[in-house]
């Protein structure tokens, strides 16, 4: 058997909405949506085989060399400080972070404030950035919890529609970085399988330069 | 209670991989020591300040004050320590070094990756022919087929290709910086809006490859010939192209590529540089290139030098890789059979003497080992 270029693909909605790119640009993806419980599949037309992880764990495999490939968000990659190579931007999964909170915050209160997120590492650099000691609560799930509770003074998160925030009535009271979705390979991977690897990119490549139709 | 275990990042290693290692390190420094190069062992505590400047310092260290007030650190390079015992010692130059030893770094926590990496290598210092460069191409190939690897890759490159060409039409330094992080990150997207504002330089379809530029040595000097590169960077594509046709001629059945587009292996890198990978490995196996101007950290004076470094680790993963446990031979014997015992054990290969006082007591031993059972005793 050839060996067979390995792709980490993140669950859930980045392989929602890569399913139909790869499939543009003539992917046999049959297997990946035809089967629930499976998380590892061979595609059938061409020497590739998927392997659906979570975002973070395909940080991981890609640094250890366990996969070649990597389809993931520009958050994880920033939050892991991913060393791999970031050879496609696909444009989809667009969001962005902001720093949120209730409405009767003050960001210019002299304090220490205290700001809860899932990406201690993204918060600390916008802080810093901004000359500022915060001290970061890591929170696992529903961030938009921790200030409504008093957890937090505020919350730094990614928002696509700020749908959530709204609901739960919090504001956004500053813009950071934007996250979309990318195609990331390990630099081992690249010299070892140029040309796969290339061909995968390149035909991706095409699909999203075109025009989309919807 | 901490007491009976690792910190995370670090850890154990017994038998077979402790065996292939040793064996490894062996057949290393074995080889060095053949072709006349000296051993230097340097200690595993350091001064920060050696590392300083470079990369190797900005990595994360284990850090600690020594009882001067000083700040030391476990080693996280072995080329820095070297150039230091040279520069502080009347060593009489040109030499050549060998080492060997583990190195400390900090990785991302319960990210699977080791702290503590052993490494060998060698150093050539005082020397500014290209022979040197030549020599530590031969120990490459030799070493590979010593050690048994196959599908090697030779990489070459220049380590200050991008720096030289992007400085001949860009005078901010942090502009280039930039361009430079996003062509060795192959950021793509970040790179194609980087180079944008050069869309009317001569240099712009180079930039536009630029990350693509490494391969079969013939594609990517066919590639660059193209361009009207600028003069600092011609003296190195000549010893490149000089190197490839040399490597051509010596080892015909070698696999060498070229790489433009990456970032040198180490900082204080100042020529051409070299590596090599095998289809197995999931980084480079070695590693190395010119240091022209390393030895100015330590002295007032700059000495050309050239260095080669060895991953003992990858090497061990590799070896270990599809190799079988063999099954181990048990020699049970009665106390008169002492030098019978001792003859059978230089005979069969993996052996071990069991010291059960009985045979009962011997089988169970064999039994948990899953090994073979030699009973010299005719059934006490």
């Amino acid at each position: 058997m050839t060996d067979r270029i390995k792709i980490a693909l993140t669950k859930g909605r980045v392989e929602k909405q890569t399913l139909p790119l790869l499939e543009q640009a003539g992917f046999n993806m049959a297997p990946v949506r035809d089967n629930k419980r499976k998380l590892i599949f061979d595609l059938p037309d061409d020497p590739y085989t998927v392997i659906l992880a979570k975002g973070p764990d395909v940080s991981t495999y890609l640094s250890q060399g366990a996969v070649d490939i990597g389809i993931v968000g520009s958050d994880i990659l920033t939050e892991q400080q991913n060393q791999a190579y970031e050879l496609l931007d696909l444009g989809i999964g667009k969001c962005q972070f902001v720093l949120a909170s209730t409405k009767d915050f003050d960001p210019k209160a002299s304090r220490r404030k205290v700001i809860g997120t899932k990406y201690p590492l993204i918060t600390q650099r916008y802080f810093a950035e901004k000359g500022e000691d915060v001290e970061v609560v890591k929170i696992e799930g529903s961030v938009e919890l921790a200030p409504l509770i008093g957890m937090a003074d505020a919350i730094v998160d990614i928002t696509e529609t700020g749908t959530t925030l709204r609901e739960n009535h919090l504001q956004i009271y500053d813009r950071l970085q934007e996250v979309s979705t990318r195609v990331v390979v390990n630099p081992m991977s690249l010299k070892q399988h140029r040309q796969e690897i290339f061909d995968f990119v390149d035909r991706l490549n095409e699909v999203i330069k075109k025009p989309q139709a919807n | 209670m901490m007491r009976n275990q690792l910190p995370t990042g670090v850890r154990d290693e017994l038998g077979d991989s402790a065996q292939i290692k040793e064996q490894i390190v062996y057949t290393i420094q074995n080889y060095l020591k053949n072709r006349g190069f000296d051993k230097v062992i340097t200690p595993v505590v350091e001064y920060q300040d050696v590392f300083e400047d470079y990369d190797a310092g900005q990595k994360k260290l284990f850090k600690f004050l020594a009882s001067d007030g000083n700040m030391v650190v476990l080693r996280p390079d072995m080329t820095l320590p070297v150039a230091r015992v040279v520069s502080s010692t009347n060593i009489s130059l040109p030499a050549k070094f060998y080492y060997s030893g583990d190195i400390f770094r900090i990785n991302r926590a319960l990210s699977g990756s080791q702290d503590e990496m052993t490494q060998a290598g060698a150093e050539l210092i005082g020397f500014d022919s290209i022979k040197a460069e030549q020599e530590c191409l031969v120990m490459m190939m030799q070493l590979s087929e010593k050690l048994e690897l196959t599908g090697v890759q030779i990489e070459l490159g220049i380590a200050r290709f991008a720096l030289l060409i992007l400085e001949s039409f860009i005078d901010d330094e942090s502009q280039i910086k930039e361009i430079e992080s996003a062509l060795f990150q192959k950021q793509i997207t970040q790179y194609n809006k980087l180079i944008e504002p050069f869309a009317d330089n001569e240099l712009y379809p180079l930039l536009q490859i630029w990350p693509r530029l490494f391969g079969p040595t013939d594609e990517v000097l066919d590639q660059i010939s193209d361009f009207e590169l600028p003069a600092e960077i011609q003296a190195e594509i000549k010893e490149l192209k000089q190197l490839v046709k040399w490597m051509a001629d010596k080892f015909p059945a070698a696999d060498v590529q070229i790489d433009l587009s990456a970032k040198a292996p180490q900082d204080y890198y100042t020529g051409i540089t070299f590596q090599a990978f095998s289809a197995k490995s999931s980084s480079y196996l070695f590693s190395g290139g010119r240091y022209d101007h390393l030895m100015a950290h330590f002295q007032n004076k700059n000495v050309a030098a050239i260095g080669l470094g060895i991953d003992i680790e990858r090497l061990v993963e590799i070896n270990q890789a599809g190799k079988q446990k063999q099954q181990r031979t048990f020699i049970y014997f009665d106390d008169a059979q002492w030098d019978d015992a001792e003859q059978k054990l230089t005979e069969i290969p993996n052996s071990q003497l069991c010291l059960a006082d009985n045979l009962e007591q011997a089988k169970q031993i064999v039994k948990a080992q899953d090994g073979k059972l030699l009973d010299l005793s005719g059934g006490d």
